[in-house]
């Protein structure tokens, strides 16, 4: 009863994508650490937003989930379990298959039931059973959840996001029904910021954020409507040609996902990121944490062993642009002067 | 009629008890207040909850979850769906229990965790209250009553994270079975009434919109949380938070000492508190508080009374100190003062400490950052909670220019020069300022509209929040749980052929549903030259003042300016704000007056507004001196100044504005009350029906009440100076 979350269709591959680095990189950062909690993508049409988003769902790292559950349990935490899983590991050992995480597609005219979860419809006229029947959050649990055009989503259905997302749980009181189930997804949004700006609170529960424009050098345009004219003609085969990047980027993603652990959070990189998050001036903490898992994940993906200044940036760019205290509808803007300065500086502590 | 509560595997997954792998609640660094809070809710239930306001990311909702855990088991009767107290008397027992008992069956009470349980936003009536649970009455043919989240929430703490977004039908129910503590059910063939005491816990980000004063009002206590700006802090924070990340279960083993002392206390708080006295001078001290912060109600001075008793319990001291007190004042005053009489100390009416705390909190509160108890500041970072009281007493004395510089970057503090009567959201006669959308709301509340432009036809539309369940059938948008939950009762008397239920017409329900009004406020600016660059500037100020306010309503603007020959739209309607004061930077200004082009233009973009989406609720804000000399029609304006026809012309537009029922009209005069005014502006608005206003009033905050008053009015305003 679900709506179609992946085409058939061969999607653009994500390797094939023409310039867009800082883009590119925070889908990366984010594919190799979950907990980074997200990236929001703001920028014109056309810059090829969403064809990234669709392209990273091929570079997921597999995942153990338990077979034929719904909501993607783990099979390593029996806390979270869902009550079927519940039910079957009393009976005995689940079991385990290995996936890619899914790229749950939200369409911004969905309903709340599709989203949350509903009242299974045809249990209770077939059998008068209380059923839950699981939503799109259900889904995306363990996955990214990718919202289109997120500024123009209807506010309850934001709300809900809001609470999820900061929750990791979907938690169900509606048409009947009590149920709840974890649901943490890496939730990422494309917008056009013409068309309206992300409530604050909302533009906060995306881990990273960038500003993207079309491509201005001519040499890059050409090469861009060059790639999707073969991918046009011949998708099968243009993935054919690309195949080998992408396992390699893929087994970067991997090989990332290893490493970030090994990154140490030095103290002294931790007091950087306190310090830049002061000058610029945030609110909460959100974005110190951030910036944490977004350097070290940085580090690994580049096979550093260590937090690097450039990481440091790098990492400030993408966590700091949309948390930027500011007045009411003042644009978004992060002086990146400012953090340059906080990095170098290492008496003052703070400027508050 | 028998009732049976209902079992369900699912009924339980609500109360989330938490297990061993949450983050520990002594190992949160900073947010002092909010520690406090929390635990003088524990300890003292009376206290009646705490609203928790503050930015995104500062442990709101970690802090609450973590407070669960510290809470001492409650003895609860074995079987019953409603936390009963087996020790209570009999009318503070649920039905059940008192058959039971009256049966003489023994209640035998068994030790659970204090249930936690968190209302979702969108959660529906049905859950929230409780209703017919159709599975067993379907399977059994008995009436059986499924219990709601009030239900489960008994004895324990019910927690919304976001409160201000809580739809109204939902805070209507959560208020009144808040103030009698039972949650009386009358609905699908179901009456009950059970008991329903719970320590409310709410969770909201200002910037989002305030919260109904009703329901501010039923907040215990209140505190505003803020990010920690020491780096050592913040970052032993990240430490902290990536330890935990990492190994949950083993970073919560090295807090487990520190937790379990953590709960000791309260546990001893808990016995103690009872037995904590409280002097009659330390009573007039409560009351003079109150009284100096101009709190409405008697809420305020119960609150403090409790929440001192429990700070003196938490210390292990009998009896209440002026510290105690004070502190408690500093967590139970700010969400209720009302700044008219704070501002002004009487002379005499007490200890000079007394005098200089309210004035302490007043602009606390008006820049929204109220900082009730101190900072630990003087604490090392693994800072024990019992040094905090000790160190309140001089930390939240902060000089006042340091904190209102921090402020200075914050929504509210920007807007302070125009809004000097502060923040009245402690009032509860008085509605939130400026709520253009309460102007609008006795008419629409539940009609079913449509959401936005994407979305045309209303009659079509079946979005919005699902709410509650009618009778009525109106769009055929069926709610198929309410129609089961209606048919069940009878489903032992009909055919049921192959289904398991058969549904008659008389059992179909439909959606109610409800979404948060999208008012369109079409700015109307007059750009030429009359109204001089000193003018423009204020009105911008006064623009800006309403997209403010529209940014917080999520309202959507359409700014339009005339000046020379014809009028222009700046910006369609939109909801990017942002879009709307970058527009408004680069507003070319001088030349000649074509007002009726500008009222024309306006008029316009409302009809094929509401052609597209007749949901919205479309505002017409003019901004004149009125002093209009360009007609709309070329041959008129060539004709040469021809003052009677041009202004029969104005006032015919005006006219027309004024039958359109549709619409509301604001006109803000920038030329106002200076000597030798025509007051044009002032007939133009009489014409039009629209509420008059003059600029220099609008920094007096009258636009505020002038909106607000409209919303008090039953009909159209009347035109006339606000004073």
């Amino acid at each position: 009863m679900l709506s179609a979350v992946t085409s058939m269709k061969r999607h653009f591959p994500f390797s094939a994508i023409v310039g867009q680095q800082t883009m590119k990189l925070g889908l990366i950062l984010n594919a190799i650490n979950p907990r980074i909690g997200g990236i929001l993508i703001r920028g014109e049409k056309g810059t090829g937003k969403s064809i990234a988003v669709r392209g990273l769902a091929a570079l997921l790292p597999e995942i153990e989930a338990v077979e034929g559950c719904f909501f993607n349990c783990d099979p390593e935490q029996p806390l979270k379990y869902c009550p079927a899983c519940r039910e079957r590991a009393a009976a005995g050992a689940l079991p385990v298959i290995k996936r890619r995480g899914r790229v749950v597609e939200l369409p911004i005219n969905a309903t709340e039931d599709r989203v949350v979860g509903t009242l299974d419809l045809e249990r209770a006229l077939k059998k008068g059973e209380k059923r839950f029947e699981p939503g799109l959050l259900a889904r995306a649990h363990r996955g990214i959840l990718y919202v289109d055009e997120v500024n123009l989503l209807d506010d309850h259905i934001v709300d809900i996001l809001l609470d999820s997302a900061a929750m990791g749980t979907n938690i169900v009181e509606r048409e009947g029904v009590s149920f709840s189930h974890a649901a943490e997804f890496i939730l990422v949004g494309t917008m056009n910021p013409e068309e309206g700006e992300l409530r604050p609170q909302l533009l906060d529960r995306f881990g990273l954020c960038v500003a993207i424009s079309g491509i201005v050098g001519e040499a890059e345009r050409i090469e861009i409507v060059k790639r999707w004219n073969d991918y046009e003609s011949d998708p099968e085969g243009f993935y054919k040609r690309w195949e080998e990047e992408e396992k390699k980027l893929a087994a970067k993603i991997v090989a990332a996902r290893v490493a970030v652990p090994h990154i140490p959070p030095a103290d002294e990189t931790l007091a950087k990121i306190a310090r830049v998050a002061l000058a610029v001036g945030v609110d909460g903490h959100r974005s110190d944490l951030v910036m944490m898992k977004a350097c070290r994940t940085l580090a690994a993906f580049q096979g550093g062993a260590e937090v690097t200044e450039e990481d440091l940036l790098a990492s400030a760019e993408l966590a700091l642009f949309h948390r930027v205290r500011r007045k009411p509808f003042d644009e978004i803007r992060l002086d990146m002067e400012i953090v340059r300065n906080a990095l170098k500086d290492r008496t003052g502590s703070s400027n508050s | 009629m028998p009732y049976k509560p209902a079992t369900g595997t699912a009924a339980s997954a609500a109360v989330s008890r938490l297990n061993n792998r949450d983050y520990p609640f002594s190992a949160i660094v900073g947010q002092e207040p909010l520690k406090l809070a929390l635990l003088i809710n524990a300890i003292s239930p009376g206290v009646r909850g705490v609203l928790i306001r503050g930015e995104k990311g500062t442990a709101k909702s970690t802090a609450v979850r973590a407070l669960a855990r510290l809470l001492p088991p409650i003895r609860t009767v074995v079987g019953c769906f409603y936390n009963c107290d087996p020790a209570s008397p009999d009318h503070l027992l649920c039905d059940d229990c008192r058959e039971r008992k009256r049966r003489k069956a023994p209640l035998i009470g068994e030790l659970t965790g204090v249930p936690l349980v968190t209302l979702p936003l969108n959660a529906t009536e049905d859950n929230l209250a409780g209703s017919i649970d159709f599975e067993s009455t379907i399977q059994e043919g008995v009436r059986t009553f499924r219990p709601g989240l009030l239900a489960k929430a008994h004895r324990g703490i019910l927690y919304v994270d976001e409160v201000n977004l809580l739809d109204d039908h939902l805070v209507d129910l959560l208020l009144s079975a808040a103030s009698s503590g039972i949650n009386l059910v009358e609905r699908e063939g179901i009456s009950n009434g059970h008991p329903s005491q719970f320590v409310l816990i709410g969770t909201m980000n200002p910037e989002e919109g305030e919260l109904r004063p009703q329901l501010l009002d039923r907040f215990g206590l209140c505190v505003t949380v803020e990010a920690v700006t020491r780096s050592e802090q913040r970052v032993e924070i990240m430490k902290r938070h990536q330890a935990f990340l990492d190994d949950p279960e083993a970073f919560c083993g090295r807090w487990h000492k520190a937790e379990r002392e953590q709960a000791q206390r309260v546990r001893n708080a808990l016995q103690k508190r009872d037995g904590v006295c409280i002097a009659p001078d330390k009573i007039s001290r409560i009351i003079k508080w109150c009284r100096d912060a101009n709190a409405a109600g008697h809420r305020a001075e119960i609150a403090i009374e409790s929440a001192a008793r429990a700070i003196a319990a938490y210390q292990e001291r009998s009896e209440v100190s002026d510290r105690d007190i004070d502190l408690a004042a500093r967590l139970a005053l700010p969400h209720r003062l009302r700044p008219e009489r704070a501002q002004q100390p009487r002379p005499g009416a007490s200890g000079a400490s007394i005098r200089e705390q309210p004035a302490d909190l007043v602009p606390l509160s008006a820049t929204v950052r109220s900082e009730p108890v101190g900072k630990p500041e003087g604490g090392g970072l693994g800072e024990k909670s019992e040094d905090r009281p000790d160190t309140g007493e001089d930390k939240p004395r902060k000089p006042r220019d340091q904190a209102s510089g921090v402020s200075e970057e914050k929504p509210a503090a920007l807007f302070a020069p125009l809004w000097p009567d502060g923040l009245e959201l402690a009032d509860p006669s008085e509605p939130i300022p400026l709520n253009i959308r309460d102007a609008f709301k006795r008419r629409v509340k539940y009609r079913q509209r449509s959401s936005g432009r994407r979305y045309a036809a209303p009659a079509l539309s079946k979005r919005g929040r699902y709410v509650r369940a009618t009778r009525e059938r109106r769009l055929d948008d069926i709610a198929l749980d309410a129609t089961i939950r209606a048919a069940a009762p009878f489903q032992n008397r009909r055919d049921r052929s192959s289904l398991a239920i058969s549904i008659l017409p008389e059992d179909i329900r439909e959606k109610v549903r409800e979404q948060k009004q999208s008012a369109l406020l079409i700015l109307v600016v007059d750009a030429s030259g009359s109204i001089g660059y000193r003018l423009m500037r204020e009105t911008k100020g006064a623009v800006l003042y309403l997209l403010h306010d529209a940014y917080v309503k999520r309202d959507r603007v359409c700014l339009i300016a005339f000046r020379n020959d014809k009028a222009e739209v700046l910006l369609p309607p939109t909801s990017s704000i942002e879009l709307a004061k970058k527009k408004l930077e680069d507003l070319p200004t001088g030349g000649k007056t074509p007002l009726c082009a500008g009222m024309l233009e306006g008029y316009n973009v409302i009809r094929s507004s509401l052609i597209r989406n007749q949901g919205i609720l479309p505002l017409l804000v003019l901004i004149t001196d009125g002093r209009a000399n360009v007609s709309v029609d070329p041959d008129l304006s060539r004709a040469g100044k021809n003052t009677s026809l041009l202004y029969d012309e104005l006032f015919a537009m005006a006219e027309t504005i004024r039958n359109d029922a549709r619409l509301r009209s604001i006109v803000i005069d920038v030329e106002g009350s200076v000597t030798g005014a025509f007051r044009m502006a002032e007939r133009v608005a009489e014409c039009m029906g629209a509420k008059y206003l003059v600029l220099d009033q609008i920094k007096a905050g009258a636009i505020v009440k002038a909106i607000r008053s409209e919303k008090d009015s039953p009909s159209r305003p009347l035109v006339g100076e606000i004073k």
